[in-house]
């Protein structure tokens, strides 16, 4: 009997299909496999290897030219946050100072506008602040701190701009009342005069008067220039002489300059 | 066919020594396919997916051999053994699908394609 092929192909695929059932329900598939890897394993682990390697090369080059692109993304990322942190900073700073001034209840007492301090000029005893007569700042406003401590006045004033002359200027004299006296006591008034790179001198205080190291300055209301009670320093050092007429003292800043970033210019005063 | 046209064959399966001998080239061809698929080029897998030598050798074979020689059968049969040697299917899963394939392609170009190039004795 002659079979057709298609016959023979038929049997063929199924005595293939009953001989791989019995293989893969028997051990014999693993045993197969486990032989074929066990001759292979040499040869693979080299292949990997190789494989490995030049895939890892492929890689790094790849990887190079995203890094450069990561690198420039990052690059431009960090310089965008420096401004944003360098804002904040600044924000914090000058939401500290208005919470430091907002203490001591500046804002009841008088109109203030808030400045910040963009040049020193240490030689003339000026500094320049971001406010000027488009913001209603006008020559002669006084200037202070957040510790309400006298900085200076309103020299010139440009548009966007003013100067604010120290009470350290040698152009600078006003009236100042020592100490704090008890009821009943009379006060002691002198003079305060700017003498350059940030000294003061207190003048004009009678001989009779005692005055010590340690005393607290403050402005008075006789001259007119300044609200009173703002604090312009401490004695550190009084100069009396039987030769004088009159007893003179050293007066330190309450401000010190290095620190000088945020003012308030008094806009409600005269 | 045109005297032009040069006939390409590719090698037959026949009984003998050249059988043995082309039998013993496609073992030792296909297990080093084999292991080049499984190693090396894994490594270099395009959007996960991988070359398949095998696969395509046997196409070729199938192509360019005479339908009634049963050396692309062969061929589907010793690189599916391969295949599924090295992969984590069912002994035999890679055999029918390369059998299957082979005898497709068989099938087509027994019966639909005229072209000087299958066109045989």
């Amino acid at each position: 009997m002659k079979l057709s092929p298609k016959f023979k192909i038929g049997i063929i695929i199924v005595l293939l299909i009953v001989l791989f059932t019995i293989l893969n329900l028997t051990p014999a598939k693993k045993e197969i496999k486990n032989f074929f890897y066990l001759i292979s394993s040499p040869i693979q682990k080299a292949l990997w290897r190789a494989g490995d390697n030049i895939s890892d090369f492929f890689e790094m080059v790849k990887e190079i030219k995203n890094l450069k692109k990561e690198n420039e993304e990052l690059k431009f990322k960090i310089v965008g946050f420096s401004a944003e942190n360098t804002k904040l900073k600044e924000l914090k700073r000058e939401n500290e100072v208005l919470r430091e001034a907002l203490d001591i209840g500046l804002e009841k007492e008088f109109k203030l506008l808030l400045a910040e301090v963009i040049g020193k000029d240490i030689f003339q005893d000026t500094i320049l602040i971001d406010l000027g007569s488009r913001d209603g700042i006008s020559k002669d406003f006084p200037v202070i701190n957040q510790q309400k401590a006298l900085v200076g006045k309103i020299g010139e004033v440009y548009q966007d701009y003013s100067r604010v002359i120290l009470i350290s200027n040698k152009e600078s004299t006003f009236d100042a009342k020592v100490g704090f006296p008890a009821e009943g006591e009379a006060s002691i008034y002198g003079v305060v005069k700017g003498k350059g790179n940030l000294r003061l001198f207190l003048d004009l205080v009678p001989r009779e008067k005692e005055i010590k190291e340690g005393d607290l300055v403050s402005t008075s209301p006789l001259g007119g220039i300044f609200p009173k009670g703002l604090l312009i320093g401490e004695i550190v050092k009084v100069l009396k002489s039987d030769v004088m007429a009159w007893q003179q003292a050293e007066i330190s800043p309450a401000f010190n300059l290095n620190e000088l970033e945020i003012l308030f210019v008094i806009t409600n005063f005269k | 066919m045109s005297p032009h046209i040069k006939r390409i064959h590719a090698p037959s399966f026949s009984t003998g020594d050249a059988g043995i001998r082309y039998s013993l080239g496609l073992i030792l061809s296909f297990y080093i396919l084999a292991l080049l698929q499984s190693s090396f080029l894994v490594h270099f897998d395009i959007s996960g997916y991988v070359l398949n030598f095998i696969l395509i050798v046997t196409i070729f074979i199938n192509l360019f051999e005479k339908p009634q020689k049963n050396l692309g059968i062969i061929s589907a049969f010793i690189g599916g053994f391969f295949l599924d040697i090295f992969s984590e299917n069912f002994l035999g899963f890679y055999i029918l699908i390369l059998l299957a394939i082979s005898i497709f392609i068989k099938f087509i170009l027994k019966r639909y394609v005229r072209v000087p190039i299958t066109k045989r004795a």
